[in-house]
């Protein structure tokens, strides 16, 4: 089965590879015979490319380009300066001019951007999104589309625009024209300047409309993955407990469900081409270490804000360094997808160990078939992993493993895995205080059995260290070897915001970005403090779930080591509580939470935590897109603290708060029998003799 | 032995029939007068000047205070025209005032500061026609009289000022174009408003001749519209669900959702639209509920012919009644054919005999749908042009009946061009998929001052319509899961919601929330539907149908100050505006 279900997986991701590449030579070959392509930069050192020209406000500028296709503009004083070249193309068409822009200094105006300028010709001009200070080579992309009559246009790379000069230093690479397949965006119109002022305002309108309403289709999307999740849950509900499926049935569900997962993924993909900021950061991170290595990654000047754990930078270095064998275009949506392949194979990680897991605590195998369904196809999950490109389910993933590993007895090899998780992303240090008490917990203190446990437990957290210290090893440029130390700390503090979209009991409040150290309550209490009293308070609870299912156990005469459920019950409460009222929160890092509890329901099989794990699902399903919406969009001042904005960020958090406190209801009823005992207090006897009102409705509803 | 316990909720259960009982008589009663009073309440005022005064250009008369009178502020009450006033006095100080089309019945205000016993005033544009006028010295009335004859009619109806002019002695939002436009169809003036078939206007014409050209006069067939619409719901329910319970629920949610109360309150068309949108779905129920063969030829048909005639009125109303038709031919032709099926199914005796009824009875219902739903609807909108006829006929020589078929067919096409040449925004616009969670509701009045604001929306009860919409997508999914027995009322729910809704995802003039008017019921019965089968199948959920009544009504009263107009404190639209979630009301006002 084991065997099977792995080579079933391989064949799978094959097929999904097949089938991007597939994807990726369509366009290749569509976009080459759609029109000339690459606008190339090459030239001469120090002349201009071929049919490019300069155009300025003023002379002091230097031009100049290099062998390796980078054209360099420079300007000491304000200017509007445009390495200009004309291309001829088809009227009434969608295109996407991109190419990547490195800044220096660049300051005041519009910035460096690539922009059509048409002013000569027909009065219209568009810049793509701005690039200010000092910035490594990013992708940028101009949306436009041409009237019907244009046929002509002029491509600018540019420091500056119209009336907007600006000075610094911009390089530009890699520029290529490509006609649009139709779902990259939002396409600018070239249309003439110094049309009417009422059909200036009306356009502006419309543009401020469309932006407006793309909420609407934000909450479309969490409403309709609700419908989905909760009510085609209930009512098939019969599928998770009793249902018996045939075990080749069972394989083909779950091949089924990997194969709409991955073109899921796939699709969300070609839609988002994933977080500007994030993915950019990945790529451009994963070829820095691939081109130049690991040893001044963290170290070069300007790069102080590198604030990820040096693991994932080397797996992405090495990946990178693969994909660039094959010559993989990275800033085409087949690239971009390979740089998310990671998370979504560790989503199809999750989805296979929790279904064994499940299979091994007596659910059926239909019920552990759905459960690996709402992992792989978890809105959520796969919204991060395909739409955004962010890896909180490696993260996840090695959480879950750490833990399985501990209950398996695997003390030290746990232990490992942890310092891994926490190399990957700095988050998986949250689950380090449950980690530690279900480590001492477990020590069994039997005289016999005392002192290996003691010594394991020593052991594992010297494995976590040393893990983290050789992975750090070929970053440590000339720093100490617990350099990551100093990393943590400033990566922790360097969003100081009570929180940061993360929609929980701070942005109820209205805290969105706030800073941490603002009062919360007039000079008596910042965010700062009351999330780190929460913190506190959090920790103290998972201790404490710990703590109490142990003693349920014990009269039972078990250990806490067979109560499985126990484990990931106080990870999900204590994370669930430390994002619900902690600070310096982000909208993902609720995202274990979502599979902590799945695996908690696998082993109590109490269908309210299969509930919470669903409305936390939905909750941050909703709260992942409005954060990447919001930073992705263009015009995030018209959004960013707007009505719907808002509206729609204090719903959500107050749904998600309201989860964290019914998660909290469930498991004090899983530890206390809360329902038991307060139950007969809620439910009404029906009457026993005929009421007035009974006798009024029967008279009245006899023919 | 278990003894014998009495649930009221069991007798619904119990006592199931698709007629209306007694309890249903008390229930329905109480509920459209409740809702009658809410909706009357307010609505706007008899009090109105009547008389008017038409000048044309060159046309002079003076006005008489009395004595020497500092006039610090004037208000016009217009009637139609366009055209420019001047206003002299003795000292030859003198202002003007332009009458415009937005000016019409309602308080216009205009800043004079003048000081005179005598005010020469002249036609100096155009022409002028003027219900009313009323003179003020910082904010008291001032008696006044007019020395010329025709010009008396100005200021003969003093006492119909008001304390201040608002939505309740004034034409709001596109009352400008209907109400008036219903008075144009009247008195046979030119026609104003010629984007939407005449009908909804001739409707509340019949109001204005009753009250007069008064906003009570000019509401009251809408308002009425509104009342009717609830037992109609009522009994509808009553058909589907054969429970006492569930026609309440539906008619309780219906009469208590914000945008049938604010849209049956103005004198625009959509409630005449949406009322015969909600008659023929009705009656294309009652034919399709009935059993094919079983039933007796005359009585089946009968309701087909009341769907036709409501067709043809909601066509002639808006044009959302074609779409709505086009849904029940849908509706009808799958009847027909799953008919066909049954009939042609089996070979033994009964089927042949079955098949020959089956091909007689499908002669006899096509040509009955040839007279009722093409030749009656076609009567009824020729009929509807009456006032095009009419005002025609007043101008033009030998007008005939061929010219009054070039009448009718040159409107259609200028509708037609104008609703897909239209390419002006506006304020309230909002896209069909923000519509089912009321991003954004439509703004049809507001005033405020010294701390409070009186505000006028137009948007759903987000306890209806956002449930509603979940609830109907809830009810696709079960069905599409295969989970939902077969069911007369499923194509009429389904066909109803796609019939008013799709068309808007094409349409590409801007279009505004109220155009998902039409389909609110449908979502509304699809949701009560799925509330019905879960109680069905688990008895323990009838609470749900209580609490959801009780939701609606709360947001109904929450939000009754901005969708009635009835003047409240900065504060408390402070929190509908920002706090609780509702449409946008107030528009960044408060």
């Amino acid at each position: 089965m084991r065997k099977k279900s792995i080579s079933a997986l391989v064949g799978i991701l094959v097929v999904g590879l097949l089938v991007m590449l597939g994807v990726y030579w369509y366009r290749q070959s569509r976009t080459a015979s759609a029109i000339e392509t690459t606008l190339s930069l090459q030239a001469k050192p120090g002349a201009l490319p071929e049919d490019w020209y300069i155009t300025s406000y003023e002379e002091a500028y230097t031009a100049y380009s290099g062998e390796d296709g980078i054209v360099t503009l420079v300007s000491q004083i304000p200017d509007d300066l445009r390495l200009c070249k004309k291309v001829t193309l088809k009227g009434g068409t969608r295109y996407v001019l991109s190419g990547r822009i490195a800044t220096e200094e660049v300051t005041g105006g519009r910035g460096a951007s690539l922009s059509i300028d048409n002013y000569s010709l027909d009065k219209s001009c568009v810049y793509s999104q701005s690039l200010y200070g000092t910035n490594d080579f990013t992708l940028e992309q101009l949306l436009f589309e041409t009237r019907p009559e244009q046929t002509q246009i002029i491509i600018a790379l540019r420091l500056g625009g119209y009336s907007e000069a600006s000075s610094g230093t911009v390089r530009f690479q890699s520029i290529t024209l490509t006609e649009a397949t139709g779902d990259e965006g939002y396409f600018q119109v070239l249309t003439p300047w110094g049309g009417t002022e009422e059909e200036d305002e009306d356009n502006a309108f419309r543009g401020e409309e469309q932006y407006k309403s793309f909420f609407a289709i934000i909450v479309w999307a969490a409403v309709l993955s609700g419908v989905l999740l909760l009510f085609g849950i209930y009512r098939n509900r019969r599928m998770l407990t009793e249902k018996t499926l045939k075990e080749k049935t069972c394989r083909w569900g779950f091949a089924f469900v990997a194969v709409v997962g991955i073109l899921l993924r796939l699709a969300l993909c070609t839609l988002f081409r994933g977080h500007d900021t994030d993915m950019n950061c990945f790529i451009a991170w994963g070829q820095d270490i691939a081109r130049n290595g690991t040893a001044n990654f963290y170290w070069a000047p300007g790069r102080e804000w590198y604030d990820y754990p040096p693991g994932y930078m080397l797996f992405l270095g090495g990946y990178s360094w693969v994909l660039n064998l094959f010559y993989v275009d990275t800033a085409s949506v087949a690239g971009i997808f390979l740089y998310m392949l990671p998370a979504a194979a560790a989503d199809v990680g999750l989805a296979l160990l929790l279904m064994r897991y499940a299979r091994r605590r007596n659910l059926n195998n239909a019920g552990a078939l759905v459960l690996g369904g709402l992992v792989f196809l978890n809105p959520a999950l796969s919204f991060l992993s395909g739409a955004w490109g962010q890896i909180d389910s490696i993260l996840t993933l090695l959480v879950v493993l750490s833990f399985l590993s501990l209950l398996k007895g695997k003390r030290i090899l746990s232990g490992a895995v942890f310092g891994l998780a926490v190399m990957i992303k700095w988050q998986a240090l949250m689950f380090g205080p449950v980690f530690a008490f279900v480590h001492l917990f477990t020590v069994s203190w039997k005289e016999e059995k005392r002192w290996k446990d003691l010594g394991q437990t020593l052991l594992a957290a010297l494995s976590a260290v040393a893990v983290m210290v050789v992975i750090g090893l070929p970053f440590m440029g000339n720093q100490g070897p617990f350099w990551f130390v100093q990393k943590f700390l400033s990566a922790s503090s360097g969003y100081d915001y009570a929180t940061v979209e993360a929609y929980n009991y701070f942005a109820l409040c209205g805290a969105n970005w706030r800073r941490a150290g603002e009062y919360m309550i007039n000079n008596v209490l910042t965010y700062r403090q009351f999330g780190t009293i929460a913190i506190a308070l959090a920790i103290l609870c998972g201790a404490v779930i710990l703590l109490q299912r142990g003693r349920i156990q014990k009269r039972q005469g078990l250990t806490l080591r067979e109560d499985k459920g126990a484990v990931f019950l106080s990870a999900a409460v204590t994370m669930a509580l430390i994002f619900t009222f902690g600070h310096y929160m982000h909208e993902r890092y609720i995202v274990p939470v979502l599979v902590l509890l799945l695996y908690a329901y696998a082993c109590y099989k109490d269908k309210r935590l299969l509930l919470a794990a669903l409305l936390f699902t939905i909750s941050t399903f909703l709260n992942e897109m409005m954060a990447m919406y919001v930073v992705s969009s263009g015009a995030i001042d018209v959004i960013r603290g707007g009505r719907e904005h808002n509206t729609i960020l204090r719903l959500c958090a107050a749904m998600e708060v309201g989860e964290c406190l019914y998660l909290g209801y469930v498991v004090i009823d899983l530890l206390h029998n809360l329902k038991g005992r307060l139950g007969p207090v809620f439910i009404k006897e029906p009457s026993k003799q005929k009421t007035g009102l009974y006798a009024f409705v029967e008279e009245g509803l006899q023919k | 032995m278990k003894q014998q316990t009495y649930r009221v909720s069991d007798l619904f259960e119990k006592y199931q029939s698709h007629r209306l009982v007694k309890l249903d008589r008390i229930l329905l009663l109480c509920l459209t007068l409740v809702y009658g009073i809410i909706a009357l309440l307010n609505l706007g005022t008899l009090s109105f000047p009547t008389t008017v005064y038409r000048g044309e250009v060159g046309e002079s008369f003076t006005l008489d205070f009395g004595q020497e009178v500092n006039l610090t502020s004037l208000w016009v009450n217009g009637n139609i025209a366009q055209g420019t006033l001047r206003f002299v006095t003795e000292g030859e100080d003198s202002r003007t005032f332009t009458q415009d089309q937005g000016d019409m019945f309602k308080w216009h205000q205009v800043d004079l500061g003048l000081s005179a016993r005598y005010l020469q005033v002249t036609v100096e544009n155009r022409e002028v026609a003027i219900n009313e006028l009323a003179f003020f010295e910082n904010g008291t009335l001032l008696p006044v009289t007019a020395l010329e004859g025709t010009a008396a009619y100005l200021v003969d109806e003093q006492d119909t000022v008001p304390a201040a002019p608002s939505y309740f002695n004034g034409m709001i939002f596109d009352e400008i174009y209907h109400a008036r436009t219903a008075y144009e169809n009247i008195h046979n003036m030119s026609i104003y408003e010629w984007t939407h078939p005449p009908r909804g206007k001739l409707i509340i014409a019949l109001g204005i001749l009753i009250f007069g050209m008064k906003p009570f006069g000019w509401r009251i067939m809408g308002t009425l519209f509104g009342v009717a619409m609830v037992p109609l719901m009522y009994v509808f329910a009553k058909r589907i669900f054969k429970r006492t319970d569930y026609a309440f629920l539906t008619a309780g949610l219906w009469a208590f959702d914000c945008m049938h109360f604010t849209q049956t309150r103005i004198a625009t068309i959509d409630v005449y639209g949406v009322f015969f949108i909600l008659l023929m779905f009705f009656f294309m129920y009652e034919y399709v509920r009935q059993d094919f063969f079983s039933t007796p030829m005359k009585e089946k048909l009968r309701p087909l012919a009341f769907c036709g005639v409501a067709f043809g009125l909601g066509c002639s109303s808006k044009w959302i009644g074609c779409y709505a038709g086009a849904g029940l031919a849908v509706v009808l032709f799958y009847h027909l054919i799953c008919a066909g099926f049954t009939a042609y199914k089996g070979h033994d005796k009964g089927a042949m005999a079955r098949r020959s009824l089956y091909r007689q009875q499908l002669s006899i219902t096509l040509l009955w749908c040839v007279l009722w739903f093409v030749l009656v609807p076609g009567l009824i909108y020729f009929v509807s042009y009456f006032p095009y006829y009419r005002y025609q006929a007043s101008i033009q020589e030998d007008y005939g009946l061929l010219d009054m078929w070039d009448t009718l067919i040159k409107n259609q096409k200028d509708m037609y061009n104008y609703h897909s040449q239209l390419t002006a925004t506006h304020m309230c616009q909002s896209t069909w998929y923000q519509w089912p969670f009321t991003f954004k509701s439509v703004w049809f009045y507001v005033s405020g001052g010294n701390g409070t604001i009186s505000n006028i929306s137009s948007t759903g009860n987000p306890a209806i319509w956002w449930i509603s919409s979940v609830g109907a997508v809830c009810l696709f999914l079960e069905w599409v899961l295969g989970k939902v027995k077969r069911d007369a009322v499923l194509p009429i729910l389904f066909v109803g919601v796609l019939a008013n809704y799709l068309p808007w995802v094409l349409v590409s003039r801007c279009v505004f929330l109220y155009h998902f008017f039409a389909t609110v019921p449908f979502i509304l019965l699809s949701t009560v539907y799925l509330l019905f089968l879960m109680e069905r199948e688990n008895r323990r959920l009838g609470w749900l149908k209580w609490a959801w009544l009780s939701l609606a009504v709360v947001y109904f009263v929450l939000l009754y100050p901005a969708i009635s107009g009835l003047p409240t404190g900065m504060g408390y639209a402070g929190f509908l505006e920002n706090v609780l979630p509702a449409s946008y009301l107030y528009y960044g006002w408060v």
